[in-house]
């Protein structure tokens, strides 16, 4: 395919700009989410400890709306209680920031018109971007799994995190490749995500609090909410995750379809014509104050 | 098109929302000349050569780039042509030397002597992170990058804008040698001098559209020649002489400008006169360019989009 030609030079590239970068993140979010475990299993000993404490948090609209629901009062989904909601949205950023920083941002600078002059096809960025940031998160869902099993916790749900983890950062890396095609700006790309991002949360949020002991429909709209679903250590749910990449693969696909395209360095949206002379608060001394 | 055509455009149109940056542009470039491709910024050079790379699609008219359409066979073309562009941003910490690899690997490998001698000729040094260097210096190591790679085609969008004139001027070497080596250049400027010692046929652009093309010897009998000549006797008649423009006077020495067309016969008539001395330069292509864009100061304003 030579849309695809030059991807393994510009993957190789991507992951020598990022070679401090990557790794450091992958240490923070494994590191992370194994203290907070080990501290959880030291803190909540007894089953009546735990029962209070999901008991607590369920009660609760603020924690529920912040963190989620703790739907098995099990060592394990008490352990990940913050990890979920807040931890999946740091992976989401993660992936969005990663995927626009290796496509527009790259383009905005004008190196992307350096390295398209040479043998690269018109969806190879893209490609090494998004393998870049999928990747990067799929490299913490599976070391998350692996730490959360070192602290004891069963296995079957520390993978259903993991992956849950990874398929959010993969969500996430599709809506930044989106919206990478959208704005000619990096930074635009980077607010759209986030906005997006904040909009997930605020319906998994709406959700999970107007639910009566389960996620309400709203909850059903949000990828983050899909991501809490999964609900690992509590009778995971499997199949959620094929909904994380079905998203993925539908905004993915929007993505390319517009990168094929689209001509370097234009967007969607295109920019508007700025003020052709300065605003009265510019033009004088005193004006800005 | 035939083989002995690099590049064909005609009629090729491009807007950028409101902005019209080609308007009908025709242009072609012949196997192995250095064509110079000369207008003033926002005329359209860049959006052209962006077109002919495959990277931005025309709204209409057709381009071909050896033989192939650039939009639709980019990657294919890609392999045998090399392109430094007008402003060279890089990755701040790598070095100059690993992109220059990066970018040999990238286009599918380069002469490991060449890139050695090329960055002797530049005097780059290729270990300093790229955060470093100097706007001249990030355009050696895009001019270093494409140079280093055995290619048919050169597209190059004011290469020299940033260099000093000791290195435009191993820049000008290293064109003739490509010139020797039968390599097709496209070399886009607004240094006319640089224009007129490297290149073998010009087009003049502006507002999006080709206003001159031809070789530069053709081009200047469009233009005046400007003699001095200090004559013998009072210039009788010289004024009324048609094709003389610019008539001073300054004792016995007379200045003007003559139609080239016209420069036969007034030599004819200052030899009547008798002359001391003479001296006659030939039209600069800054004349060439002033007259053109002297011409309509109107729609120079509205001068293509700002591109970079």
């Amino acid at each position: 395919m030579s849309a695809l030609a030059g991807t393994g030079s510009l993957l190789r590239l991507a992951l020598r700009r990022d070679r401090i970068l990557a790794p450091a993140w992958i240490a923070v979010f494994v590191l992370m989410v194994t203290y907070a475990a080990a501290a959880s299993i030291e803190l909540y000993p007894t089953l009546h400890s735990r029962v209070t404490a999901a008991q607590g948090v369920n009660g609760t609209a603020a924690l529920v709306a912040l963190y989620g629901r703790v739907y098995e009062p099990t060592i394990g989904a008490i352990s990940i209680m913050k990890m979920g909601g807040i931890g999946g949205a740091l992976i989401a950023v993660l992936a969005f920031m990663l995927v626009v920083r290796h496509t527009r941002a790259e383009e905005e600078s004008g190196r992307l018109e350096l390295v398209s002059a040479a043998v690269v096809g018109r969806t190879a960025p893209l490609t090494a971007a998004v393998l870049t940031a999928a990747g990067t998160t799929l490299v913490i869902g599976v070391l998350a799994a692996a730490g959360l099993t070192s602290t004891g916790l069963p296995a079957r749900g520390s993978v259903a995190f993991g992956l849950a983890w990874a398929a959010t950062g993969i969500a996430f890396t599709a809506v930044g490749a989106l919206a990478a095609q959208l704005t000619t700006g990096g930074r635009a790309a980077v607010g759209i995500s986030a906005a997006f991002l904040g909009l997930a949360y605020l319906l998994r949020a709406a959700g999970d609090t107007t639910g009566t002991d389960d996620a309400g429909w709203l909850s059903w709209l949000s990828p983050i909410g899909w991501s809490q679903q999964v609900r690992p250590y509590a009778h995971e749910r499997w199949g959620v995750l094929l909904l994380l990449l079905v998203f993925a693969v539908v905004v993915g696909a929007a993505a390319y379809a517009i990168a094929a395209r689209r001509d370097l360095g234009a967007g969607v949206w295109a920019d508007r014509p700025g003020a052709d002379t300065a605003a009265p608060y510019l033009s004088s001394t005193l004006g800005p104050a | 098109m035939s083989a002995s055509t690099a590049i064909q455009v005609s009629g090729l149109e491009k807007s950028f929302g409101n902005t019209r940056a080609l308007d009908g542009l025709d242009l072609e470039v012949r196997t192995g000349e250095v064509h110079g491709f000369v207008g003033p910024n926002g005329a359209g050079k860049t959006t052209t050569i962006r077109i002919l790379l495959g990277l931005i699609a025309a709204d209409a008219g057709t381009a071909r780039l050896l033989g192939a359409d650039p939009w639709q066979e980019r990657v294919q073309l890609h392999r045998r042509l090399a392109y430094v562009p007008g402003e060279v941003s890089l990755w701040p910490n790598l070095t100059g030397g690993e992109i220059i690899d990066l970018l040999g690997r990238l286009r599918g490998g380069e002469d490991p002597r060449r890139r050695a001698a090329l960055l002797e000729r530049f005097e780059l040094d290729p270990t300093k992170k790229a955060r470093t260097y100097s706007k001249g210096n990030r355009q050696k190591v895009s001019l270093v990058a494409a140079l280093a790679s055995d290619v048919e085609l050169l597209l190059l969008d004011e290469p020299t804008s940033g260099l000093d004139p000791l290195m435009a001027e191993a820049f000008r070497d290293c064109i003739e040698d490509e010139r020797a080596s039968g390599r097709t250049v496209l070399l886009s400027s607004h240094i006319l001098a640089e224009v007129e010692a490297l290149c073998d046929r010009i087009t003049i652009i502006r507002n999006g559209r080709a206003v001159e093309t031809g070789a530069l010897d053709d081009l200047r009998h469009l233009t005046r020649t400007s003699i001095t000549a200090e004559l013998a006797g009072p210039p009788i008649g010289l004024a009324e002489m048609p094709g003389v423009h610019g008539l001073e006077l300054d004792g016995s020495v007379v200045h003007c400008q003559v139609d080239s067309a016209e420069v036969g016969r007034v030599l004819e008539r200052l030899t009547a006169i008798g002359v001391r001395s003479l001296v006659s330069q030939p039209p600069t292509l800054e004349e060439l360019f002033l007259r053109h864009y002297a011409d309509e100061p109107s729609e120079g304003t509205m001068a293509g989009p700002s591109v970079r």
